[in-house]
């Protein structure tokens, strides 16, 4: 070997090493891979029926489809907050790329790029208009002190002007408190149902478009043929849109008539399983990025004994990408693994807001006593006041290899089981839910039936004359809200230090 | 829900009487005490059936046999007691008593003894020492034992950063000599 060619490669080895030491220095993410199909199989649980067989997408497929590219958006106002101008100000601007992840190099970054992704509208409609159509005196919606419409943000886009976007991770895990002040992560109370039921009522939206839509939303091949999957009626689908209260989301997979709670996600960095179903387990960022793309989209490709909800050629088939259709409609895209990884660093971030409610120090060491006592504390189990684990329900007995996959604490609590055995987010269980910052939720069991934490020890609830303060279905007057019955027999002085406990964690 | 795990065993026993043979049991109680996020959670069992054949003078003709139908564990919250009678605890399907069955007596002092018991719990079968007293009213003989057991042994439930390992467990036992 020539000194020449010596030198060269000592030069070249020197320069390899500089640079690992640097990346290492750097701290380079090793991203994990969103669609990795074994990885999904692990921390996907499967139906209630073992016999239905379930298929996801495959990579090769999910690497055809197409991606966001993430611009700058800007806020909706309510037309009472809006400044004259705004929109035609926005029309003069040009779009901007928002999320760059060469960008992005730092731990904080990977938080702030992330908060963008949350943000990102996924559906997106063209507007003409001077002014904003959300009217805040028609509004069900909270507003937040600047007046912003939270469900909605606008996006410029080149081809097609300025565009109203919505259904961003923002639009139901966004809370306005009394205050005026904004929570993002915790259950929404921000949408405002009124243009929606409105369209539906008067026919704006087609109703056989629309009930097709609610089948492939809803319908689960295993479910009993008594189950109803899809509206009747455009005024049914109203009364059934405006009467479900803040808190609670028909999303795709849950089963109609059956909404179910909105989470929150501040501190769900400690929670092992994601649902109200446990669908899913919590194991690392990479998990949560999988929920995240199947919620976006990816569990409408699922196949459930061949049936595709968002299948072509009548649900057996997976779309072309170019056809690919979001559960609610509009056309697909998926977002990359930084685009979900920075999210999950962001949602990790997440911190709650100060308690405002204050209790006597006597109250809450009563109420605490309470807790115990009743035997709260081994299912809602301290510092996570949730012992992580998933519950069998009425109808659904835990195959034995579910012990050694699973944590599974081996009671019912009794609670409706539609949702945990015939909806497409169905396993058989039900979660724990943490009572973490619990003052924070408004709609509380598995389709948010009861509103209030009073509710919940009313033992009046068990009567089928009862009146639910939370969703009911329109076709009911009234109806029991059954299970769960710890506490109903406490004292109204116990219940009283409880419920005070209970809103102070 | 908050269910907890209690365990216990149950043991019902230990009758005696010393010039009789047999002994008629007309009161049993089986109650147990476990730790649970600092806080006793106490219970019982409703149903305990006993066998006696105590003799004070000839304890090594003596024998006891009591069998708890774990099905009757009470704990003042009836889910928690569903939840005690499933697998991960008791698995009453499977396993519908728990026995106690005397393996050899001795006697430590007036009115006290030690026994040497096999107490099975679903698969697992261990001998426990178990020191209990006598004390006589009337026609009457009063039998009390205290012993403690240690749930994981017997596979009830799980480690726990709440749940104590540890279950008290208290027998009172009444016996009126049988003509």
């Amino acid at each position: 070997m020539s000194d020449m060619k010596f030198k060269s490669q000592l030069v070249l080895y020197g320069l390899f090493i500089a640079i690992t030491i640097l990346m290492a220095f750097a701290g380079e993410i090793t991203l994990p891979v969103t669609w990795d199909m074994e990885e999904i199989k692990r921390f996907h649980l499967p139906p209630p029926d073992t016999t239905v067989e379930v298929a996801y997408a495959p990579k090769a497929y999910y690497d055809t489809l197409p991606e966001h590219v993430i611009y700058e958006t800007y806020p909706v106002y309510y037309r009472e907050f809006e400044r004259p101008g705004y929109l035609d100000s926005l029309r003069g601007l040009n779009p901007k790329i928002a999320f760059d992840p060469s960008m992005l190099k730092t731990q904080e970054d990977w938080v702030k790029a992330g908060e963008i992704v949350f943000n990102w509208p996924v559906a997106y409609t063209p507007i003409n208009d001077k002014a904003s159509r959300a009217v805040a005196t028609e509004s069900t919606g909270r507003i937040p002190a600047d007046g912003a419409y939270l469900f909605n943000r606008y996006v410029l886009d080149k081809e097609r002007g300025l565009l109203v976007g919505s259904l961003s991770c923002a639009s139901c895990h966004t809370q306005v408190l009394p205050s005026g002040k904004t929570v993002p992560g915790a259950p929404g109370n921000v949408f405002n149902v009124v243009p929606f039921a409105k369209a539906v009522r008067t026919g704006k939206i087609p109703f056989p478009v629309l009930q097709a839509q609610a089948r492939d939303l809803n319908f689960a091949p295993w479910a009993p043929p008594s189950l109803q999957f899809m509206p009747l009626t455009a005024d049914e689908f109203a009364d059934h849109l405006e009467a479900a209260p803040h808190g609670v989301s028909d999303r795709q997979g849950s089963a109609y008539l059956y909404p179910l709670p909105i989470p929150s996600l501040i501190g769900i960095k400690d929670i092992r399983y994601f649902d109200r179903t446990g669908l899913m387990k919590h194991e690392n960022p990479g998990d949560m990025m999988r929920y995240a793309a199947f919620n976006q989209g990816m569990d409408m490709l699922t196949s459930y004994d061949g049936y595709i909800p968002g299948g072509k050629a009548g649900n057996t088939k997976l779309p072309a990408a170019s056809e690919w259709r979001h559960a609610f409609g509009y056309v697909g895209k998926k977002y990359t693994d930084e685009q979900l990884y920075a999210l999950t660093q962001y949602i990790y971030s997440l911190e709650p807001p100060e308690n405002p409610n204050t209790f006597p120090k006597e109250l809450l060491a009563k109420g605490e006593f309470v807790f115990k006592k009743s035997g709260c504390v081994t299912c809602h189990t301290p510092p996570l006041y949730t012992n992580n684990k998933l519950t069998p329900v009425n109808g659904f007995e835990p195959p034995p290899s579910h012990f050694e996959k699973y944590d599974i604490f081996n009671v019912s609590v009794e609670t409706d089981s539609v949702t945990a055995l015939y909806s497409r987010r169905g396993t058989g269980y039900y979660k724990v839910p943490t009572l973490r910052n619990l003052w924070l939720q408004t709609a509380f069991f598995h389709n948010g039936n009861l509103s209030s934490l009073e509710e919940i020890f009313d033992e009046r609830r068990l009567q089928p004359d009862y009146v639910p303060g939370g969703f009911k279905p329109t076709h009911v007057k009234s109806m029991a809200v059954k299970g769960h019955p710890f506490g109903l027999e406490l004292n109204d002085e116990d219940k009283k230090a409880l419920i005070a406990y209970l809103r102070s964690l | 829900m908050k269910t907890f795990l209690i365990t216990c065993v149950t043991l019902c026993v230990f009758a005696g009487e010393y010039d009789h043979v047999m002994n008629m049991v007309t009161e049993c109680h089986v109650e147990f005490r476990v730790s649970n996020a600092g806080l006793d959670v106490t219970g019982y069992f409703d149903d305990v059936d006993v066998e006696i054949n105590f003799n004070e003078n000839k304890l090594h003709e003596s024998h006891i046999v009591a069998t708890a139908r774990a099905e009757s564990i009470r704990t003042g919250i009836p889910l928690r007691d569903k939840h005690l009678q499933r697998s991960d605890y008791f698995n009453t399907d499977r396993f519908p008593g728990i026995t106690l069955t005397s393996v050899s007596f001795r006697k430590t002092g007036r009115n006290k003894f030690t026994s040497a018991f096999k107490v099975q719990i679903k698969k697992t079968t261990k001998v426990i020492t178990i020191p209990f007293s006598m004390e006589r009213k009337g026609d009457a003989t009063m039998f009390t034992g205290r012993f403690e057991i240690n749930r994981l042994d017997f596979g009830l439930g799980e480690q726990s950063l709440i749940l104590d390992e540890s279950v008290h467990v208290t027998v009172v036992l009444s016996v009126r000599k049988k003509y």
